[in-house]
């Protein structure tokens, strides 16, 4: 499956005035620039798409951000120039899968996981989020999803519909991820949301 | 590399974490290394608590081959449970959406994770390495209930690891059950020891714990410790987990080595 090239061909046509979550991409193929959007031009990129790791870990107040999509992405950094291929590298892990769902959803190839499949596969501590109410559930997305969270969430309730036009690249959400299913445990077991165990 | 792989992908999985932002630093690192040496395609990491999530990983790769190498200290749960049923295998080799999906052997089960360990006990003391033949090195797992199999892997590493003949002694030693490595004073007499975790990551438990229950710190985060330790007359190195090792990337190649020479086994069986 291409999902590389059709991201790429968006991003040329885009004229390199692209957004990308808490992200704007300028440049031209091998001259990619990776910027905050809340920073001007004025930060050094630096060229080693590896230090995005650096960039995701923690956010501005120095707390570790086990989110990705939480929009607490720190400004103050800018990575670049970097070619076609580190591009990918740095937002595969900026926005783990983003360039992915949104070549699939836009080809209609994207697989919607309601959430009733997601808390019926899980096992072990996590087999208990199977038993979660529609109302438990709907506080854990208000609490955790629409609180926290950039991505916009394909699966019920209150799911959304993408917009595809323009230079804003969506960040999708197909299917509930474990932090999520972890506040799910979490509100059943009458624990705050946060209540994380690894 | 027994097969070319220059077409092929390579997925990492992970534990990661939600509350320690460096437990997947030591899985990005075997990447990279395996990155650099321009091996596969594509090589990508995930995880069961961070993103990319093992149920999401495959939709990034574009390679239709793809290697999944658990970096897993042995089987259990993880291995034999979550990655398969998330990441949808049906077996060793499973046919996704017309791709094939070659499941691999977890690091820590691999025979040469012996060289590593030896490795790791080598460069620990370094210079100032003590006499091997007064040295006794421990193997130190958590040791619970719930996975018998890393106790049972440890106890098959220090078997290999007495076979060399390379210190006067070698013992396995844990977190939670006998023999616990709190007492490692009483469990050998000789006057150097080395203590190796057999973990992923520098998690709570390797780099929190057992300092404390070996008696080298009170608390790591505000006292650190001493590499060696003196303790009634005897010198104690402490080690960083196994998992941080960078032969662990040479460990990992020859995990995806194993599954072709496994799969060619079996279709030369079927032909
Ligand atoms: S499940 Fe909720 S918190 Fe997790 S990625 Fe999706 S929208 Fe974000």
């Amino acid at each position: 499956m291409k999902i590389n090239e059709p991201f790429l061909q968006w991003l040329r046509e885009a004229g390199g005035a692209a957004v990308l979550g808490q992200l704007r991409i300028s440049g031209k193929p091998g001259e990619w620039i990776i910027r905050h959007c809340d920073d001007g031009d004025e930060v050094v990129p630096d060229p080693h798409w590896r230090v995005a790791r650096e960039w995701v870990k923690v956010a501005a107040d120095g707390t570790y951000r086990p989110l990705k999509g939480e929009g607490n992405l720190a400004p103050g950094r800018a990575l670049g120039p970097l070619d076609d291929r580190e591009l990918l590298e740095a937002l595969n892990v900026i926005y783990p899968t983003t360039v992915a769902n949104g070549v699939l959803f836009r080809s209609g190839a994207l697989r919607i996981t309601p959430f009733a499949e997601t808390a019926g596969r899980q096992t072990g501590m996590y087999r208990i989020v199977g038993t979660i109410t529609p109302e438990q559930l709907d506080e854990v997305v208000a609490g955790v999803c629409e609180r926290r969270c950039l991505k916009q969430r394909l699966w019920e309730p209150r799911a959304k519909v993408p917009e595809l036009e323009g230079t804003a690249w969506p960040l999708l959400c197909p299917e509930a991820c474990n932090l999520m299913v972890a506040a799910c445990r979490a509100k059943i077991k009458g624990q705050p949301l946060t209540a994380t165990e690894d | 590399m027994i097969r070319d792989h220059r077409n092929d992908a390579l997925v990492l999985a992970g534990h990661g974490s939600t509350l320690n932002a460096d437990s997947s630093l030591p899985t990005y690192r075997h990447g990279d290394a395996i990155r650099d040496r321009g091996i596969f395609a594509e090589v990508h990491e995930a995880f069961w608590k961070e993103e990319p999530h093992f149920r999401d990983v495959l939709r990034q790769v574009e390679s239709e081959r793809i290697y999944v190498v658990p970096n897993f200290i042995s089987e259990g749960y993880f291995t034999e449970q979550v990655i398969p049923r998330e990441l949808g295998l049906t077996g060793k080799v499973s046919r996704l959406d017309g791709r094939e999906v070659i499941y691999c052997d977890p690091v820590g089960i691999h025979p040469s994770m012996t060289g590593v360990l030896l490795e790791r006990a080598a460069s620990v003391t370094g210079e100032a390495a003590p006499d091997p033949a007064a040295t006794a090195l421990f193997i130190v797992g958590h040791g619970t209930s719930l996975n018998q199999n890393s106790v049972k892997i440890i106890y098959e590493q220090v078997e290999l690891i007495g076979q060399t003949g390379r210190y006067a002694e070698c013992q396995a030693a844990f977190m939670e059950q006998e023999p616990l490595v709190s007492k490692w004073a009483e469990l050998t007499k000789q006057p150097n020891v080395i203590v190796v975790p057999f973990f992923i990551a520098d998690g709570l438990h390797s780099y929190e714990d057992i300092p404390v229950l070996l008696g080298i710190t009170e608390n790591v985060r505000e006292h650190g410790f001493r590499n060696p330790t003196e303790r009634g007359g005897r010198k104690l190195w402490y080690a960083t987990a196994i998992g941080t090792e960078p032969m662990i990337a040479d460990v990992i190649l020859a995990l995806v080595d194993r599954a072709d020479e496994n799969q060619r086994t079996v279709s030369s069986m079927a032909a």
